[in-house]
């Protein structure tokens, strides 16, 4: 089954057979939202299952442009997404190169400690930090989700850009040193600019994790006007009767950007996230 | 158009982009200035008064207990001391570097789960938690919400023992068809035949949507009523069905495929809740499985089409054990994840007309902490869950012999 076999054509139409099925099953649920959000009014409950309704309207998206804060969810979900990310990256990033390059006490049971932390399930952490954030008067504000964001990515950002930096020859750094540069100076001089990819990668993963989540977010932000959109979305999609057809538009309208940047950035995560499993 | 407000949050952001940098200064700095002085003979001594200053600083100005401040001025002597006799001026760069994020991750993680600890031993829910915040203090009480998190059954409770049953059959599940299906479209996808690339794009699909968006909107399909799950399977049904006299007759319906109330029928709601998760986990295992056959050499498969080897030859002999060093660490993360995920079976069940009949272990602990707000039970309850995935990780990990060097793999 390698791809040096001559494919004879009986392989090849039962390839494309099965392929076909399984794109079929992968666009299900898309092809659906994309019906439901072209609807008109209130013929949202309808058994139709045509793709393409006949009276195929715009309604819903001029709707939840207009008569909801979709705007507000999206400038929202952007800054804290953002702010997490930076941080995220600029701290991984640092203790990263440690890992990486040095060796010191700690530095096994410190990975090992990191690969630990992902074990740990997300709402175990959430109650201690919604509580001390409670205590601290921070509920309920973009700092205490940006705090309990980065608790949630950070270990695994470490862990994959010290992959990334295990595959930089030391080298170059070694090099940079004798020609008088400092540790710091080789590590913003020479490293980074050549791990540029790699922060990338972290820095989309970080903000898909963050743009993606529901769950912490709607345990701390409480306030509408501090909503998400997946709080958003959330809440249209629970007014099952009324509002099903402005959840599909705001899908679409958010899909459409994350789904491209995702499959443009794909190759680059896949062999980021094998090369930090295989190599740590 | 309803208006958009701007400033406050970006001005709340900066301030706490603010607060950060100076944090992580602030840090660098100290282990710096000892790093600069730990050899001074006045070291010592210096560090003593400043501890002590800071201590009662601590306890006189910003009206700290005496305990925590006499505590944390002591942090700062021990600091010292670390200092001067252990660390003797070794490994400065990379305890620079660490610093920041070593601090982080501990206040973050360790503190957490020390509090999660105390938590669990005493008593906090709704009634005890206006008194917590004003006095800082909870009462005691040992070992009950352990107890309590293992009794089996009550009434306000599914028994844990059918939960923790539950959990271990999502995640087997799951990770079955994750993998199975994983591999069996990367084996499709690593072949010369047109349409490669598309293909694989569409097939990315379900990990590139926003994970909320596809959940909610497999949940609409499986509406019994408007749902185009129920309305697919009556299709399928009337295909394979024929007539005996004036009855129709449908032999699917026999093996229980016909239509279900997929939100109220807690079987049916675990089911549906492990297609979607299936459907949402695929193409993660089949971009691992693809990377890993394609670095596969392709002499390999020459010598063994030479020597005659069948095609589920190679499959066995070449590829399994070649691809299995890239798989079995995904393998393990896939199991965590699956394990941990609380996002789709809560966004699954959680709504009106849910039924709770098909929790896992997770997302059960995370309605009681924030749904019944039983704080110290869920504290309790989240240990409890936490050995169980560290007692499996562990062993999976020792029987497939990664554990040499974590940093190595």
């Amino acid at each position: 089954m390698s791809s040096l076999e001559k494919v004879s054509r009986r392989q090849s139409l039962l390839s494309h057979v099965f392929l076909w099925a399984a794109c079929l099953v992968a666009l299900f649920p898309v092809s659906r939202i994309i019906t439901i959000s072209l609807r008109p009014g209130n013929r949202l409950l309808s058994s139709d299952m045509s793709l393409i309704p006949d009276d195929a309207s715009l309604e819903s998206y001029i709707k939840i442009l207009t008569e909801k804060p979709f705007l507000q969810w999206l400038y929202n979900s952007l800054l804290i997404t953002v702010t997490t990310s930076m941080i995220g990256v600029c701290l991984a990033a640092t203790a990263a190169y440690a890992f990486s390059r040095f060796k010191f006490p700690g530095r096994k049971s410190g990975l090992l400690f990191l690969m630990t932390t992902q074990m740990i399930p997300g709402a175990m952490l959430l109650l201690p930090i919604y509580l001390v954030l409670t205590k601290m008067g921070l509920n309920n504000t973009y700092t205490g989700l940006v705090v309990a964001y980065s608790v949630t990515t950070l270990p695994f950002s470490i862990w994959i850009l010290k992959g990334y930096f295990d595959t930089v020859p030391k080298s170059l750094e070694e090099a940079a040193r004798i020609d008088g540069c400092t540790e710091f100076g080789a590590f913003y001089r020479i490293l980074l600019p050549l791990s540029k990819p790699s922060l990338a990668i972290v820095f989309l993963f970080n903000f898909t994790q963050a743009w993606n989540e529901y769950l912490v977010a709607s345990t701390i932000l409480q306030d509408s006007r501090l909503r998400t959109w997946p709080l958003g979305l959330y809440e249209l999609q629970g007014n099952f009767n009324s509002e099903w057809g402005l959840f599909a538009a705001g899908s679409v309208l958010i899909s459409v950007p994350v789904i491209l940047l995702f499959l443009y950035s794909s190759k680059y995560m896949i062999s980021g996230l094998t090369l930090g499993g295989v190599k740590g | 158009m309803t208006s958009l407000s701007l400033l406050p949050a970006v001005l709340e952001i900066l301030r706490l982009l603010l607060f950060v940098a100076i944090a992580v200064a602030g840090l660098v700095a100290f282990l710096w200035a000892n790093y600069k002085a730990w050899k001074s003979e006045y070291y010592l001594g210096g560090a003593f008064l400043l501890s002590a200053a800071l201590g009662a600083e601590l306890n006189l100005v910003f009206g700290f207990a005496l305990t925590p401040a006499v505590l944390l001025g002591s942090v700062l002597f021990i600091c010292a001391l670390v200092f001067r006799y252990m660390i003797r001026g070794r490994w400065m760069v990379p305890f620079l570097f660490a610093a920041p994020a070593t601090v982080g991750v501990a206040l973050l993680f360790l503190y957490p789960l020390v509090f999660e600890i105390y938590l669990s031993f005493h008593r906090l829910n709704l009634e005890t938690l206006g008194d917590w915040i004003r006095t800082g203090s909870i009462e005691f009480t040992g070992l009950e919400n352990f107890i309590q998190v293992l009794q089996v059954g009550s009434e306000t409770k599914e028994s844990f023992w059918l939960v923790t049953a539950r959990t271990f059959a999502w995640t087997g599940i799951n990770l079955v068809f994750h993998v199975f299906f994983g591999l069996v479209l990367a084996l499709f996808l690593n072949q010369k035949i047109r349409w490669v690339g598309a293909y694989r794009t569409i097939l990315m699909l379900p990990w590139a949507i926003p994970q909320l968006i596809a959940v909610l909107a497999w949940r609409g399909e499986f509406h019994s009523a408007y749902g185009y799950v129920n309305h697919l399977i009556q299709i399928v049904n009337e295909v394979f069905s024929f007539g005996v006299g004036d009855a129709r007759v449908a032999p699917l319906e026999w093996i229980g495929f016909k239509p279900q109330e997929w939100w109220t029928n807690p079987q049916a709601l675990f089911a549906s809740i492990c297609i979607v998760n299936i459907w949402l986990g695929i193409p993660f295992m089949m971009m691992v499985s693809l990377s890993g056959l394609q670095s596969i050499s392709k002499s390999y498969y020459e010598a063994a089409s030479l020597d005659g080897a069948t095609a589920w030859q190679r499959f066995r002999h070449i590829t399994v054990p070649l691809i299995k060093p890239v798989m079995v660490p995904s393998m393990i993360l896939g199991m965590i994840w699956t394990f941990n995920n609380v996002n789709v079976v809560y966004l699954m069940t959680a709504q009106r007309g849910g039924s709770e009949g098909a929790d896992i272990l997770v997302s059960d602990l995370y309605k009681q902490a924030f749904v019944y707000n039983r704080y110290s039970f869920s504290a309790a309850y989240a240990i409890v869950i936490f050995s169980i995935l560290l007692v499996l990780t562990v062993v999976w990990m020792r029987s497939s012999r990664m554990t040499e060097d974590p940093g190595r793999g």
